[in-house]
């Protein structure tokens, strides 16, 4: 059976953590837009 | 309570249940998890349910970050009620299937948990976000 790239804990934490990031950039983005 | 249970299944049930002998399993299946599942699926909805009351109350819609949180937490209340659950169902014998059946339900319930697992991290950064002040 094909393996999925977040069927591993490890990978599934580390794509989590990834995401996160990306959404922390998103809210660092929206929050500048704010201060102008 | 979710997000507990979401990792107690993820860091310790599934890793643990190939170690536990045969004999031994039905104490996980018929006992642990049926009682695991059902505060799990009933914490997922009472998030949703909090957190659009605590939406709505706040306003927070207009905020990007709480939102793509929210979406988040929604698909993966929707994962828990509409995949996890009735195919953990199957997996544990709470209702009939055939072996065949019940070993699909049983990764389709894994990838699905899995998959939660994944989201929640950003899905925690999105709730807490707006409390963290413009540097994070």
């Amino acid at each position: 059976m094909k393996k999925l790239p977040w069927e591993n804990l490890h990978a599934a934490l580390g794509i989590g953590v990834v995401l996160a990031i990306i959404l922390l950039i998103i809210a660092g983005h929206y929050s500048q837009l704010g201060d102008k | 309570m979710w997000i507990g249970l979401l990792y107690y299944f993820n860091f310790v049930q599934i890793p643990s249940m190939p170690k536990i002998p045969d004999e031994q399993k039905p104490a996980v299946s018929k006992v642990i998890a049926p009682t695991a599942l059902f505060f799990f699926r009933w914490g997922a909805a009472s998030t949703v349910l909090f957190g659009l009351i605590t939406m709505t109350y706040n306003q927070s819609w207009n905020n990007i970050p709480v939102s793509i949180g929210m979406l988040l937490g929604l698909i993966m209340a929707y994962n828990v009620w509409f995949i996890i659950w009735p195919n953990q169902q199957k997996a544990l014998g709470l209702v009939d299937a055939d072996p065949d059946t019940k070993k699909k339900a049983a990764r389709m319930a894994m990838l699905a948990s899995r998959f939660n697992t994944m989201l929640s991290i950003p899905m925690l950064y999105g709730m807490v976000s707006a409390h963290l002040g413009q540097s994070w």
